[in-house]
């Protein structure tokens, strides 16, 4: 199983699952993290590993971050950073979370072949992909 | 293979609850679903996929069904569109 964590300002990683869950019914294995104005850096690092723990040794995490050089981003690079090769191997990161890149990831995390690499380079694509000019789009 | 075209009915086109309700129900048929728009083709049984193509009111989009139970998934899937009311 590849496990979803979203790690957001205040509420939004939480509210990004619940977003998707609205669309896709509930979901098992997703994880969030809230950062707010004055958290400790060293406890959130300690979230991430939390989350990590729960993630069993066959299974992988795709974490999802919302902003890039972001508190939150920089916390999970040091994460990783610090995970032994094994460890960082069965984990992807991703900045810039979104509804499609989350939503992608659930629904295609369990399907036969997908690898965390290929999820995540799918995730990218989605993310970028759903970001569009919606006048334009419609002809509006 | 089997295929039908359908002009979305509803003002708010195929968006992410009837999408969802879409994509539930060609999960149910074996057969290879795809939905065609201006060109574009979306795999049926995701939900992303879907969504991407856009589907507003009005807009004309071709469902595509190749296996065992093409005609009956065509079929399925567009009674479902058919009665969608949002």
């Amino acid at each position: 199983m590849i496990h979803v964590l979203v790690a957001a300002h205040a509420e939004a990683g939480k509210n990004l699952l619940l977003g998707a869950e609205l669309i896709i019914g509930k979901q098992p294995s997703t994880h969030s993290i809230e950062y707010r104005v004055g958290d400790d850096l060293n406890a959130l690092k300690v979230q991430f590993q939390g989350v990590f723990s729960a993630v069993g040794k066959e299974d992988s995490l795709l974490i999802f971050v919302d902003l890039y050089g972001g508190s939150l981003c920089n916390v999970a690079a040091l994460f990783l950073s610090k995970l032994p090769k094994e460890q960082k191997d069965r984990c992807a990161c991703i900045s810039g979370a979104n509804l499609p890149m989350v939503l992608y990831a659930l629904e295609a995390r369990e399907r036969e072949g997908v690898t965390l690499e290929g999820l995540k380079d799918e995730c990218l694509r989605i993310g970028l992909d759903g970001i569009r000019d919606i006048k334009k789009e419609f002809r509006l | 293979m089997v295929e039908k075209l359908f002009v979305v009915k509803n003002e708010t086109g195929l968006h992410a609850r009837p999408a969802s309700l879409f994509v539930q129900k060609a999960a149910k048929y074996k057969s290879t679903i795809k939905v065609q728009k201006d060109g574009k083709v979306a795999n049926a049984k995701s939900i992303i996929s879907v969504l991407s193509l856009g589907a507003s009111f009005g807009s004309e989009i071709t469902i595509i069904a190749d296996g065992p139970d093409a005609e009956d998934a065509v079929a399925g899937l567009v009674e479902l569109l058919d009665s969608l009311e949002e």
